[in-house]
């Protein structure tokens, strides 16, 4: 009897601490490089997921993550994009910012935050001193639950400054990890982030309330398909398939390559690129492809950014060495300098016609909708035997070729567009004027098209236009640190060792270099394994 | 002295080199997305011009979407409220399409004075996307400023100069609240009557400050103090 009790009770109990242990699971952890910051720095980071969300397609695969002042006002912010339950990447924290303390949110872009996000509280430290009276902060001292379970080994813990440091790492699963080496004045708890609601964005008095996010980078090059030799001079239009016309363009150097910012897009975006000469003809054997590293890779793992010397601590008198030293903690490697934004417009202007072709008979092809219902459009065979568009205005004027859009997409061969009728084509523009945008005239005018379901481009395929998908997210990122001159500047690195890709199956030996600071230090492994569950370890060391 | 000769030259030609080495660094900031229709001149029959100022002016061109573009040859064409446009680079001249314009600057060759203007949106001006207004005053009440050019038929034509008339230019002030105008009164009692309960604190400005009703400047004070005495 005492035996089933006893039974009934151990059970009870597993079922209990199963339940409790589930409930109160992290969804999402988010880990800083270090908690302290100077205005001006980058802050290094790493996000885990545990292991109900690891394999959730549902959710997408970005991962926004910025920087609130503690009244939730947005002040800087990334798009990571992550894979097997990790992500990591680099903010900037712009040296405007007063000294106080701040939010770091991490959150999947899904609509239902509510369970996918995390947020840490970091101090910054003015670079020039623009201290408010009183620092304000939201949370009280949170105490330490570091769970440790002998992943880290080291062979001693007393360190002198410079020295360098070795660290095994013993571990029989594969975990994908994050190790740093910080001071432990920049080492706070983070065993139990905040997790909740993700409470929205007050208006920001403090800086301009501009759009948290650039956008995509597209940069490529244009090169002639038969010869390989780059085209100079070409117009490379780069657009979108939308219910509105999104089309932005640059002219080709004289290596062919071009540049093109998606302003205020991000994530994963199909777009389609074409190349015309500077008088809007469509360049058939010009061959388009993409040079940028944001959407070549997401897993780079190259050393984009190097540890310098630097003095960033929470005292303001290292700072101003910093400053006086013309000193950058980190300097970004290999990023390419962005152009001036450019923006959606109004490149159509106000369609002279508009024809809908529901309201009226169905029509079998695209020849018909012009016969009948667009009578300034015609359709004439070319000499080449190809069909060629017309629109003739209201004073009779007859311009040959004009600039064809269908779904935004420039369409450089009309015999694409003939077989569809009024059951895939829902709306025809025309601008039969000449209209300029920017450096570039269509000299005889804009026809657009528009179908019925937005998905002209992903039936049809022609030669010349090019189709990609780049996909705008901060790629990971891994700070090595730079190898010891004899010069005697003094190196006052407080985060010593930051990679976010570790592969425990794959690494088993780590080599770090302290810096001259002393005191004591943290080692800490921050990962998850193939089965989601978060794994953590620790180990202090002292340098004198 | 063959010396000094060579020594100059090396810098003439390294100055030239340094100038055009410029020129292509900065072309990628010549890419711009200004949208707009070619311009057609249409007052040959009439005297003097309908435009802001008698020649292009410098200025900037921000768009609703947040991108600006700096150090542009505009003209705002008062007479069918237009921002045109020089493209140096195509040798365009466009008429900048208003839908896309969320503000423009023309700054005056004399006097170095810059001119915000704004299109601004009312039921009671016809035109969809707006007319182009002068800010004077950007507050909770606001003080704009119109221009506009108007013909003006002569009723003898001297067909020698084959002119038939003249564009006549107009300035007048308005308030807006967001959402009406209001013309601004052009004597102190008047405006003192629209205000009967702040009328001493208007009256005693108007005393110590010698507001003249016709002057911008005057006028922009004025309505300054006014925006505070309202939020009271």
């Amino acid at each position: 009897m005492i035996k089933k009790i006893l039974l009934t009770l151990v059970i009870s109990y597993g079922l209990v601490a199963a339940a409790f242990a589930e409930t109160t699971e992290t969804p999402v952890c988010l880990q800083t490089d270090r908690s302290i910051y100077i205005s001006g720095d980058n802050m290094l980071f790493g996000v885990i997921f545990n292991r109900n969300l690891m394999h959730d397609s549902s959710i997408g695969n970005d991962m926004i993550i910025d920087i609130t002042s503690i009244n939730n006002q947005w002040i800087t912010g990334c798009i990571t994009k992550y894979s097997g339950g990790s992500a990591s990447g680099m903010l900037n924290i712009p040296d405007t910012l007063p000294t106080g303390y701040y939010n770091v949110r991490a959150y999947t872009s899904h609509p239902n935050t509510d369970n996918y996000y995390c947020c840490r509280e970091i101090l910054i430290i003015n670079r020039f001193g623009n201290t408010p009276n009183q620092i304000m902060r939201k949370n009280g001292e949170k105490t330490s639950q570091k769970a440790q379970c002998g992943i880290i080994e080291l062979t001693k813990t007393d360190f002198s400054t410079r020295e360098k440091i070795e660290i095994a790492l013993s571990c029989p699963d594969s975990i994908a990890a994050t190790l740093r080496i910080v001071n432990r004045q920049h080492w706070t708890d983070e065993a139990e982030p905040m997790t909740g609601k993700c409470a929205p964005i007050a208006v920001n008095e403090g800086y301009t309330p501009l759009t948290p996010y650039d956008g995509i980078l597209v940069t490529g090059i244009v090169t002639d398909s038969a010869s390989g030799k780059p085209i100079p001079n070409a117009v490379v239009f780069i657009s979108l398939q939308d219910s509105i016309i999104r089309l932005k363009y640059d002219i080709t150097d004289e290596d062919g390559s071009f540049c093109v910012l998606l302003h205020n897009y991000y994530g994963q975006q199909q777009i389609f690129a074409n190349a015309f000469s500077q008088h809007i003809e469509p360049l058939h054997n010009a061959r388009i492809e993409l040079t940028n590293q944001f959407n070549t890779t997401t897993t780079a793992t190259t050393d984009l950014i190097e540890v310098y010397p630097q003095t960033d601590s929470a005292e303001l008198d290292k700072a101003i060495i910093s400053k006086a030293f013309e000193m950058l903690p980190f300097t970004p490697v290999g990023i390419d300098n962005r152009p001036a934004h450019l923006i959606d417009h109004f490149m159509l202007g106000t369609p002279r016609q508009t024809v809908f072709t529901e309201d009226f008979v169905a029509l079998d092809n695209f020849r018909e909708i012009t016969r009948e219902l667009t009578p300034f459009l015609r359709i004439r065979k070319a000499k080449n035997g190809e069909p060629e568009i017309r629109i003739v205005s209201e004073k009779g004027e007859v311009y040959t070729n004009p600039l064809l859009l269908v779904d935004g997409v420039p369409l450089t061969m009309l015999n694409r567009l003939m077989d569809k009728g009024s059951a895939t084509i829902k709306r025809v523009d025309t601008q039969n004027k000449p209209r300029h945008l920017g450096n570039i005239s269509f000299n005889n005018g804009i026809v657009a098209v528009w179908t019925h379901k937005l998905d002209f481009w992903e039936k049809c395929h022609v030669p010349g236009t090019y189709c990609f998908v780049v996909q705008g997210f901060e790629p990971p990122i891994k700070a090595s640190v730079r190898k010891q001159t004899k010069d005697k500047l003094p190196n006052l690195q407080q985060t010593i060792y930051w990679n976010p890709n570790i592969k425990t199956a794959e690494q088993q030996n780590i080599e770090a270099q302290l810096s001259d600071e002393t005191g004591e230090f943290v080692i800490e492994l921050f990962g998850i394994d193939h089965n989601g569950q978060i794994v953590r370890d620790y180990k202090l060391i002292n340098v004198k | 002295m063959s010396q000094i000769k060579y020594i100059l030259t090396t810098i003439c030609i390294a100055a030239t080199l340094i100038a055009n080495a410029q020129g292509t660094l900065t072309r990628k900031s010549a890419i711009q997305h200004i949208t707009g229709e070619p311009f057609v001149h249409y007052y040959a029959m009439f005297d003097g011009v309908p435009f802001y100022q008698s020649d292009w002016l410098t200025g900037s061109v921000t768009m609703k979407s947040g991108e600006t573009y700096d150090g542009l040859q505009l003209r705002y064409d008062t007479y069918k409220d237009d921002l045109i446009y020089q493209n140096n680079l195509t040798n365009n001249v466009i008429i900048i399409d208003k839908s896309s314009i969320a503000q423009f600057t023309l700054t005056r060759p004399l006097d170095g004075k810059v001119e915000t203007f704004k299109p601004i949106v009312n039921k009671n001006l016809r035109e969809e996307n707006g007319h182009y207004f002068a800010i004077i005053l950007e507050d909770s009440l606001s003080v704009i400023k119109k221009y506009e050019a108007k013909e003006e038929q002569y009723s003898n034509v001297n067909m020698t100069l084959k002119k038939t008339g003249a564009f006549v230019h107009k300035e007048s002030r308005y308030t807006w609240d967001g959402t009406d105008l209001k013309a601004v009164p052009r004597f102190r009692r008047m405006l003192l009557r629209q205000y009967p309960t702040h009328k001493e604190d208007l009256r005693k400005f108007f005393f110590h400050n010698h507001i003249r009703m016709k002057n911008d400047d005057d006028v922009r004070l004025l309505y300054e103090e006014l925006n505070r005495l309202l939020r009271k």
